[in-house]
């Protein structure tokens, strides 16, 4: 608004105003190519969209690369179907893109860089952490979020935002959005197989286990563990289904989607508490452990219940409370009300720079 | 729902041991979730053990659906089965031998599987198998759920069986009819007449699988038991020749259903 008088600022202002109120505005949602590698944060990112577009806004997938629509798409559609792959996308590349005050864009915790270059852009800019581990990665040493003029975050669990406020000094505005299962995890009406579904960040731990679990059990080496990377959203769901029991580990989970998909499917998990508790572990809604040595153990005597039928039912009860926290619906309330906020804050500041425009313009008018 | 299901017993002899274990036998059958609709028990004509037979103390509850059938022809373990198939009326029947005993969960995995798996002819349970003084040796039936094993996971096929020949039979659910028409079990072949009739079964397109829950706990080698004399017994000792001439023969008398009554001659192992 550099070049405009004051009166024109107070006009662009009431325009951008009325396109609040008109919701005529976009939410840009940045996201990176996985060249199809398909990850859980990127889904999520998926999942706001579709939600807030359901809603009446207009969101859109914001991604670098215009091979974008014609690659990574597709890999969306096969991997998360099709509702999802057909949302809005848009390519930075394409320069057809233009920001008003009125947008926003979503930038997740990873892109320092991106924070950094956006810095004159007249929209909101709101910092989307899934992933607290991965705050500091790229942010030059004693650079925060502020000194980009990013004071909004929405992130995924109550613990992450105790884990922002305190390394922001709470000077970082962050709102808690869970992930929502997706309802593709159900359970299956057909007995499960003895099958371990095995999800871990780095794959080395599904081998150590693997490998350990058949040298010290000899007789279960009968039993399958499948390794769940890179399946499509259907494989995956339908694999965890049939699967008796899955085990997880994952040192810096921010929220732990897998354990939650694994309840909705009935299916039991063995796994590591991460380094950062998420808030939904309870006793009984699965067994969790403290390292990773005593997983083959634990996963012994657990399919040895299971082989004589006596598994404990409450940890099913326990799991399907759990699950009921996590349901798509609650996940859409929860978005309508934390962007809700979010753009009243934003009509806000909008009004109070008017007012302070307005009585400028009144003054130059005198 | 019921059962449809008829558990046959095979008693050749009831010695006092033997009779403890017989009472284990029948109160695993006591103890399923599920009841059966019959018990036939199958003992040799005016033996010793039809006369133990006579005073057992069943309780009311068994007394009702048990029926004693005298067999008068062979006594080997195949002929008392097919009399007992011969005079079963259920859908379905299991073979369960006197020293052995179902798991509790047994009857009730079978009725859930059977719902699902609508296809399938004969269920296999996972076999506990332990020996004399119950400690755990391995388990049986279970290879199939390994990925590879089979064409389908869980499932027994023909070119599975062909490379592993060691399945349990007994404690197994079979379709009654699928049963009589490959044939039942063929007395001539000794030893590996489960394989030979599991061979068979798949080679007349029978469904089988192991329902991966154990279902059956197998006291091995016991001592005076089939295959105990197998290797003890001086009128039923097999070599290691005449053992892989039986296994051979599986292979070729498989695809034929009536028994062709094979004999070992001791020069013909390939």
């Amino acid at each position: 608004m550099d070049n405009l008088n004051t009166q024109e600022i107070v006009e662009t202002l009431k325009t951008n105003l009325k396109r609040i109120e008109d919701r005529d505005f976009s939410i840009y949602f940045f996201v990176i190519d996985t060249n199809g590698a398909p990850t859980g944060a990127v889904a999520n990112i998926y999942e706001h969209v579709k939600l807030l577009t359901e809603l009446g806004y207009k969101a859109h997938i914001l991604h670098e690369k215009n091979e974008y629509t014609t690659k990574q798409v597709e890999y969306v559609k096969s991997w998360l179907g099709e509702e999802y792959s057909s949302l809005s996308h848009v390519s930075i590349e394409d320069k057809t893109v233009k920001i008003n005050m009125t947008d926003v864009i979503m930038v997740p915790e990873l892109f320092a860089n991106v924070m950094e270059q956006t810095v004159n852009l007249p929209g909101k800019r709101v910092v989307f952490c899934q992933s607290y581990d991965y705050i500091t990665e790229t942010l030059q040493p004693g650079k925060t979020w502020l000194d980009y003029g990013i004071t909004d975050c929405i992130t995924t669990t109550d613990k992450q935002k105790e884990y922002i406020d305190n390394l922001f000094n709470e000077k970082v505005n962050t709102s808690v959005v869970p992930v929502a299962i997706d309802e593709r995890f159900t359970k299956n009406e057909e007995p499960k197989k003895p099958i371990v579904a095995i999800m871990t960040r780095d794959q080395r731990d599904t081998v150590k286990i693997f490998k350990n679990f058949y040298i010290k059990y000899p007789h279960l080496k009968w039993v399958t563990f499948r390794d769940m990377r890179g399946m499509t959203k259907d494989v995956f769901s339908e694999a965890l289904r049939e699967s008796c029991v899955s085990v997880w580990v994952d040192d810096i989970a921010g929220f732990g989607t897998f354990p939650i998909e694994s309840m909705a499917c009935g299916t039991p998990v063995i796994g590591k508490l991460p380094n950062l508790a998420n808030g939904w572990v309870t006793e009984k809604n699965g067994i969790w452990v403290d390292n990773t040595v005593i997983i083959p153990d634990l996963l012994s005597q657990y399919l040895q219940s299971w082989l004589e039928d006596s598994v404990p039912s409450d940890i099913f009860s326990e799991m399907d409370d759990t699950v009921g926290n996590f349901t798509t619906k609650i996940m859409k309330e929860t978005i309508e009300s934390v962007y809700g906020e979010l753009f009243s804050n934003r009509e806000k500041e909008i009004k109070e720079t008017l007012a302070k425009y307005e009585v400028e313009d009144l003054k130059e008018k005198k | 729902m019921e059962t449809n299901l008829t558990v046959i017993i095979p008693v050749l002899t009831l010695d006092e041991k033997e009779k403890d274990l017989f009472a284990n036998a029948i109160k695993s059958i006591e103890d399923q979730k599920v009841g059966v609709e019959k018990i036939l028990i199958v003992v040799p004509k005016n033996s010793e053990a039809k006369k133990t037979l006579d005073s057992y103390d069943f309780t009311d509850e068994i007394k009702n659906i048990t029926t004693i059938i005298e067999n008068d022809g062979d006594t080997d373990f195949s002929t008392q089965i097919n009399v007992g198939v011969e005079n079963c009326e259920t859908e379905w029947f299991s073979i369960l031998e006197v020293d052995d005993i179902y798991s509790a969960i047994w009857f009730d995995n079978f009725m859930v599987y059977r719902e699902h798996y609508k296809e399938v002819d004969l269920f296999l349970p996972i076999v506990l198998d332990v020996n004399d003084e119950n400690k755990f040796l391995h388990f049986s039936n279970e290879p199939v759920w390994a990925r590879d094993f089979s064409e389908k996971m869980g499932y027994v096929d023909y070119d599975s069986l062909l490379n592993f020949p060691n399945f349990q039979v007994c404690g197994s659910i079979i379709k009654t009819e699928s049963f009589k028409s490959v044939g039942g079990l063929k007395s001539s072949v000794k030893m590996f007449f489960n394989y030979e009739f599991l061979l068979r079964m798949s080679y007349y397109d029978m469904t089988m699988m192991t329902i991966p829950k154990i279902g059956y706990k197998k006291y091995n080698m016991r001592e005076n038991s089939l295959f105990w004399k197998y290797k003890n017994d001086k009128e039923y000792f097999m070599d290691p020749l005449e053992s892989k001439f039986w296994y051979n023969t599986s292979k070729k008398e498989c695809y034929f259903k009536k028994d062709r009554g094979i004999k070992y001659e001791g020069e013909n192992v390939e």
